[in-house]
């Protein structure tokens, strides 16, 4: 959940790129750290975490500034293709307030794909969340591969393997080239921040207004 | 507090968004041909260097950027297979078999499993059977990885897919870009070097055994000190027989280890010396300063003293007038004003009257009563602002105490003379000026 802190007015949210291996959640980051200036981002950090498993995960901060007063940060996750454990993927989820979810329009991925949203929808399930009620948009990617003779699932065929029930807004994107990384992330960013605020701080408030406690 | 609207929140949020990304997003549209033009080169590109987390490159993996062509990229189906008119092999190595392996590799990516593992060692081994005898060198380096992979999952490094990704890269650049194998071979070479220096495993007696050189290093290192320390006065000269025993010893015991684990000892004592050597110059400048035109030479008042540095000054004190030396306890600043009580010495046995305060005391001031000693308060003479050493004085029934930073026994040299200036005098040796402090 959104790390909120009202005294310091600051709100915190969690947004996670997922998807299979190699589709380009990591290039996703990597372009928006390099194309994002230092006034809003902070260290691109690769986190590893020893325990009873070496786990591998990218942490991206990004300062929005003041809107009304509040201090609003959002912090972008990723577990890179190279993380192999279900526990990472699990762990990297806990807190989320909003998820990309990056699908490899490979062809031969198609089965990866659908696996991995079975996966996070899975994960979700542990901490009590459902895919259907977070901020969620779907970012299709290595559209441009299309052009090297490369068989891609088309957009109808990615739509209705992974979006057919849950029609979140889609982008088709092309990570490497930059093309759709930040249409997908303006969208999840603005999809979050409302959620987290309506989630935590407008309906608390207005059931305080009613006499419940806050 | 207050809180925003959320209609007119919800507003804002949008507009802060689009100005914040908005603003990234035209600049890097302008930048995408030029993109999708060095996109052309990723073809051809060369092997990179291995990212291993090392000590070295800690701090820069902090914003590690991953950059190596991607298997799918490399690997183009409309491409022409070059090699295979090259290798001229009837049933040779193609693009399909490193397509296989490329797939094989993805599923590894995804998890490594016992199945996943097993797929991709079997595509190798397929293809290898396929590939020219000069390939069979780059196929065993990737076998020995996928490997590790399959019999050690648990302990499976991001870098280890890195380098069987960097082998079917080099693979392809041989095979169907025509390009030399030996230096890719080389590269890859090098590269697994790294990896298993880099992924070492150790089981418990290994580990075991890595903490107890570590600890005899450290060791060894503390006893260079030490016999430094007592190599500066020939009283302490048993002492530092008994480390440069030590240090004897501990060489023997490292001599043990195999020739690739034993430690650079020649360096670390050089270090060491240095540092200690650096340490005391460092003392000296700031303290010493040259005479000139001294008074006239008298005889010295003392032989034996203990070289003091306080706030950067080192004095000599008498070492016939000291009946105490030793650390200054930390909880003490709190219980001293202008004054020393003796009975601090004790600390927690100060309760105990079996406990002889005078005991811990040397000189005319042991003989006193112990219970007088026990109420005794001397004055604080000289003090540091660092105290780390507290030496009590006592001499023709007058005592006073000096907080020091440091207290070695020093012996002082025939050439030096005594001058009569300030409080107590200056002992001048080899033209450096030494003050003394003395009751």
């Amino acid at each position: 959940m959104a790390l909120i802190d009202l005294n310091k007015r600051e709100i915190h949210c969690k947004i996670v790129y997922y998807g299979p291996g190699r589709c380009g959640k990591t290039t996703n980051l990597f372009y928006i750290y390099n194309a994002v200036s230092e006034k809003y981002r902070g260290k691109l950090l690769t986190i590893e975490t020893r325990g009873e498993r070496t786990l591998f995960f990218d942490l991206l901060p990004i300062n929005l500034g003041k809107i009304h007063g509040l201090d609003i940060r959002i912090q972008l996750y990723t577990v890179p293709g190279q993380s192999h454990y279900r526990a990472t993927r699990k762990l990297v989820l806990k807190g989320v307030d909003g998820i990309v979810f990056v699908a490899d329009s490979l062809r031969k991925r198609r089965e990866k794909n659908i696996e991995s949203l079975i996966d996070l929808k899975n994960n979700l399930k542990e901490y009590g969340l459902k895919l259907e009620e977070l901020p969620l948009v779907f970012q299709y990617n290595k559209r441009d591969l299309i052009n090297a003779n490369i068989p891609l699932l088309t957009i109808e065929e990615l739509e209705n393997d992974l979006n057919k029930d849950l029609k979140a807004p889609y982008f088709e994107a092309a990570a490497l080239k930059g093309i759709g990384v930040f249409e997908t992330l303006k969208e999840i960013s603005k999809r979050t921040v409302k959620y987290v605020a309506r989630k935590y701080i407008f309906n608390q408030a207005h059931k305080r207004a009613q006499g419940g406690v806050l | 507090m207050s809180l925003p609207n959320d209609k007119d929140f919800e507003v804002a949020v949008d507009r802060a968004i689009d100005e914040i990304f908005g603003a990234v997003e035209a600049k890097t549209t302008k930048e995408q041909t030029e993109i999708v033009e060095d996109d052309s080169l990723k073809t051809s590109l060369e092997l990179e260097p291995l990212e291993i987390a090392s000590q070295e490159n800690e701090e820069q993996n902090e914003t590690k950027i991953i950059d190596f062509p991607q298997i799918d990229e490399i690997i183009e189906p409309n491409l022409t297979l070059e090699s295979e008119k090259t290798l001229g092999q009837e049933g040779g190595l193609t693009q399909e078999d490193l397509e296989k392996l490329a797939a094989a590799l993805l599923g590894l990516e995804w998890e490594v499993t016992p199945e996943t593992s097993f797929e991709f060692l079997t595509a190798l081994e397929e293809a290898k059977e396929k590939a020219a005898p000069e390939l069979h060198p780059i196929f065993d380096l990737l076998h020995e990885v996928g490997s590790w992979l399959k019999d050690r999952p648990e302990e499976a490094r991001p870098e280890w897919l890195h380098f069987l990704h960097q082998g079917i890269v080099a693979l392809n650049l041989i095979v169907v870009h025509g390009k030399e194998s030996a230096p890719y071979f080389e590269h890859l070479k090098k590269a697994l070097a790294k990896l298993k220096k880099a992924s070492k495993t150790s089981s418990p007696e290994e580990q075991f055994r890595e903490t107890l050189v570590k600890q005899l290093l450290q060791d060894y290192q503390r006893f260079l000190m030490f016999a430094w320390l007592f190599s500066r006065s020939p009283k302490t000269k048993p002492w530092q027989d008994i480390c440069q025993k030590a240090l004897r010893e501990l060489e023997e015991t490292f001599a043990l280890l195999p020739q690739e684990e034993q430690p650079d000892l020649k360096a670390i004592k050089e270090k060491v010396l240095n540092k200690l050597n650096q340490r005391k110059k460092a003392v000296g400048k700031k303290i010493m300063e040259v005479k000139k035109g001294a008074e006239p030479a008298r005889s010295l008042p003392f032989r034996e003293a203990y070289q003091c540095l306080l706030n950067d000054v080192v004095y000599l004190v008498p070492e016939n007038q000291v009946a105490y030396l030793g650390p200054f306890k930390a909880g003490w600043a709190g219980k001293i004003d202008n004054e020393f009580p003796l009975k601090l010495l004790l600390g927690f046995w100060v309760y105990f009257s079996f406990v002889k305060l005078k005991n811990k005391l040397t000189g005319p001031l042991a003989e006193k009563k112990e219970q007088e000693l026990r109420r005794l308060s001397l004055p604080i003479i000289k003090r540091s602002e660092n105290p780390r050493i507290v030496l009590i004085l006592w001499h023709e029934d007058r005592g006073g105490v000096i907080l020091a930073e440091e207290a070695n026994f020093f012996e002082i040299p025939e050439e030096a003379y005594f001058v009569s200036k300030g409080q107590g005098g200056v002992i001048f040796i080899k033209n450096r000026e030494f003050p003394v402090i003395k009751l």
